[in-house]
């Protein structure tokens, strides 16, 4: 004997491991291996990828609102594999509902929740309820925009539930609002309660599932499923190796190629439109139809009646005969429930797809994030992601450039349909300068204002205007040469450019001064008072800002404002509805 | 079934299984020991100004002087100035010797005992001479000395940690 094989059978005296192996592997599978009993060890397996992955993701979470959402930015930049791994997480989550659903949809067909396997049944919709309460809680631990807002609109609901609403949505959140002790909480539900329970209950389910066996199709004959009984080893176990492998290698394709999504921090003085993961769509999509007192119906009465019709489906569907012609009436409900649930999540989608406002949103949202990630590679303050957000110039500047702009001014296809004051995409670059030397009536530009006086330049060759545009541009350079020995000086004067603009200095003629055009200190002017003597003058309409907006906004938005030639698309000027100009 | 297809069977299954484990496993272990190159802590470790010259005693007395950190790293944080650690400087006319207050023996901070002009660690009982130098107890060796300069009559310490419980003194 080799010295392996004795310590096997010195290992087995002291701990019986073969006779274990043989009990799990020779477990009769009645009437056959099949492919349809696949999907309750491929959910355990995933299962298995979450508490691996979820091992790896708590290693460097941090569960406070001051660093949750910068420890996970962190793990996303710098931890190898970081990314993928929670990636994987993230589409691990939304596999574990897709193959509960399926386990949930083949022990329908084959009737094999009645008697006498209404425990098993039971267990699994707890195991059911346990995922969903993973996905609830998963979803707010980054303190992004979209896991709290969404949670947070999760939270309310159980908020209005009659009577114990209140006290419930406190004991949920950690409190009156949002904060610390949510995330404290919600982290210990997610890692310490819900797998613990989820482990016990999977014990219990497992162990009914071998007490009972599988229920085989209800078209076998008596004779035909003891002739086909075979050992679940090895060929139910290749089947079931064989998916788990398959949505194993998925997950880890889905997390590479695709990571998990990271918003922004959280920030409660946004207005962030909020969407849940997509399997809780079809609630989301539900909500829309119940209005004012009738709320309680879609957040409670029909999810209450689904869960309920699911619990005593065993009791209500008593005869043993499992042929689908049996069982035509309840097939029908939970057919029905099951399309429903899906024609929810798919209006809910469509309507999201086709409402611009979200479309907006969206991108709003995709450039904060990327702000945000690019502000915590230099490292978050520790008051926090989110303050280091609202700190941030660029992006305090846009939040007040979207309230107090964009009445009067579009930007990059946004605002009003007929804007009082020019568009501002790619505001002072040299696109729009030159659209400003071509076109400067134009609707776009001053048509619509009371700015007058100034012609058009497209009667001068390509090269002229360039010319212009470049030595207009230079006014921003503290480099250039003084305007009178720049290229383009003498076409200034051939022009006579200068009878309306002073170059030199900020004195007033008959159009503003350029003098610094399109630094910090001239848009500052321009934001202060646009109606200054050497600025636009009497044929102001902007209000000034210096009296409506505190300092430290004004030189956010001069911050914006600075930035907008530079995130523009380059071809965004014109973007729509320009007509080509005669030449 | 042919005993040969069972044992393909199985040997599929292993492969399966093995296969489904190890780009699942792969990944996570390596993301678990990225500490082992990671260095989270940043900023740490350069030449720190911690005093100035002329505050210093004449009579080579150590005095435990703070270090401040302008901008320190933890991980995901970019801290305000931050007091990461302490050092005993101990004048020599222009010059400057500077302790680390980390204890070599196993890390814990070391005292000055001014009445009998040593070092002491509370901890194990280890106590040093002024000079730096193990007196008694357990610590394996001297207390560890940090490379100093004065620039423009402000003392400067390069703030470095050494290996814990070695004889050699070794940069962590």
């Amino acid at each position: 004997m080799s010295t392996l094989s004795r310590f096997l059978v010195a290992l087995d005296e002291r701990i019986s491991h073969r006779r274990l192996m043989k009990e799990a592997l020779d477990e009769p599978v009645h009437g056959g291996a099949s492919w349809a009993y696949v999907f309750g060890s491929a959910t355990l397996v995933v299962f298995g990828v979450q508490l691996v992955t979820g091992l790896v993701l708590a290693m460097y979470y941090s569960p406070s609102a001051t660093d949750a959402w910068a420890s996970v930015a962190y793990l996303e930049r710098s931890i190898t594999f970081g990314a993928l791994i929670r990636g994987m997480h993230h589409h691990a989550a939304g596999a574990m509902v897709v193959l509960v659903v399926l386990h949930m949809i083949q022990v329908v067909v084959f009737g094999a929740y009645k008697r006498p396997r209404e425990a098993n049944w039971m267990s699994g919709l707890a195991l059911f309820g346990l995922v969903l309460a993973f996905a609830l809680t998963g979803y707010l631990l980054p303190w992004d925009q979209t896991g709290y807002w969404a949670t947070k609109v999760a939270t309310s609901i159980a908020g209005t539930v009659p009577l114990i609403g209140e006290p419930i949505q406190r004991i949920a959140q950690g409190g009156n609002d949002y904060g610390n002790l949510t995330l404290t909480r919600f982290y210990a539900i997610h890692v310490v309660l819900l797998p613990m329970t989820t482990l016990g209950l999977v014990a219990v389910h497992v162990a009914l599932f071998r007490k009972h066996g599988v229920t085989p199709s209800a078209r076998l004959s008596k004779s035909d499923v003891q002739a086909r009984t075979e050992h679940f080893w090895p060929r139910q176990v290749f089947f079931d190796a064989v998916v788990a492998f398959a949505v194993v290698v998925v997950l880890v394709v889905l997390g590479a190629r695709l990571g998990a999504p990271l918003q922004a921090p959280a920030d409660p003085s946004s207005n962030f439109i909020a969407r849940p993961e997509w399997y809780f769509l079809f609630l989301f999509q539900l909500l829309k139809y119940f209005e004012g007192p009738m709320q309680v119906v879609g957040t409670v009465v029909i999810p209450g009646l689904v869960a309920g019709f699911l619990v005593a489906l065993p009791f209500l569907d008593r005869k043993p005969d499992r042929r689908l012609g049996a069982r035509i009436a309840f097939l029908l409900t939970f057919a029905v429930g099951l399309a429903a649930v899906v024609l929810l999540t798919l209006l809910a989608q469509a309507h999201d797809r086709n409402d611009p406002t979200i479309a907006a949103q969206q991108k709003i949202a995709a450039r904060e994030a990327a702000r945000a990630r690019l502000l915590a590679a230099e490292g978050v303050p520790p008051a926090g992601a989110t303050y280091m957000m609202q700190q941030d110039p660029l992006t305090r500047g846009e939040r007040v450039f979207r309230r107090e702009c964009l009445s009067c001014h579009v930007l990059e296809g946004e605002g009003p349909d007929e804007p009082k004051g020019p568009d501002l995409t790619a505001y002072a670059s040299k696109a729009w300068i030159r659209r400003v030397l071509l076109d400067p009536n134009s609707p776009r530009l001053y048509g619509r204002t009371k700015v007058e006086g100034m012609e058009s330049y497209a009667k001068l060759s390509d090269v002229e205007i360039s010319t212009l545009v470049d030595f207009v541009y230079a006014q921003r350079d503290p480099d250039a040469p003084p305007p009178d020995e720049r290229p383009g000086a003498e076409l200034v004067d051939a022009n006579e450019c200068g009878n309306c603009h002073d170059f030199e200095e900020a004195y007033g003629l008959e159009g503003p001064a350029l003098f610094r055009y399109g630094t910090a200190a001239w848009m500052s002017d321009v934001l202060n008072d646009a109606g200054a003597d050497h600025l636009f003058g009497d044929m102001n309409e902007m209000p000034a800002f210096e009296n409506k907006l505190s300092e430290s906004d004004r030189a956010a938005l001069v911050s914006f404002l600075l930035s907008l030639p530079e995130r523009a698309d380059p071809d965004a000027w014109p973007f729509v509805d320009d007509q080509p100009l005669p030449n | 079934m042919a005993e040969d297809r069972r044992t393909l069977l199985k040997v599929i299954t292993g492969v399966l299984g093995g296969g489904a484990a190890a780009i699942v496993a792969g990944p996570a272990a390596r993301a678990l020991v990225a500490p082992v190159t990671l260095d989270p802590i940043q900023g740490v470790g350069d030449f720190v100004r911690v005093a100035q010259l002329a505050q210093l005693p004449d009579d080579g007395s150590p005095v435990n002087v703070p270090v401040v950190v302008e901008r320190p790293k933890d991980a995901w944080n970019a801290l305000p100035p931050t007091q990461v650690g302490a050092v005993f400087l101990e004048r020599k006319g222009d010059d400057v010797v500077a302790f680390s207050t980390i204890c070599p023996h196993l890390g814990c901070g070391i005292d000055y005992v001014p009445n009998a002009g040593t070092f002491a660690c509370p901890c194990h009982e280890s106590s040093f001479g002024a000079d730096g130098s193990v007196a008694a107890g357990p610590s394996p060796r001297g207390m560890d000395t940090l490379e100093t300069r004065v620039v423009d009559g402000a003392v400067e310490v390069k703030f470095e940690k050494f290996l814990i419980g070695t004889e050699d003194k070794v940069p962590a």
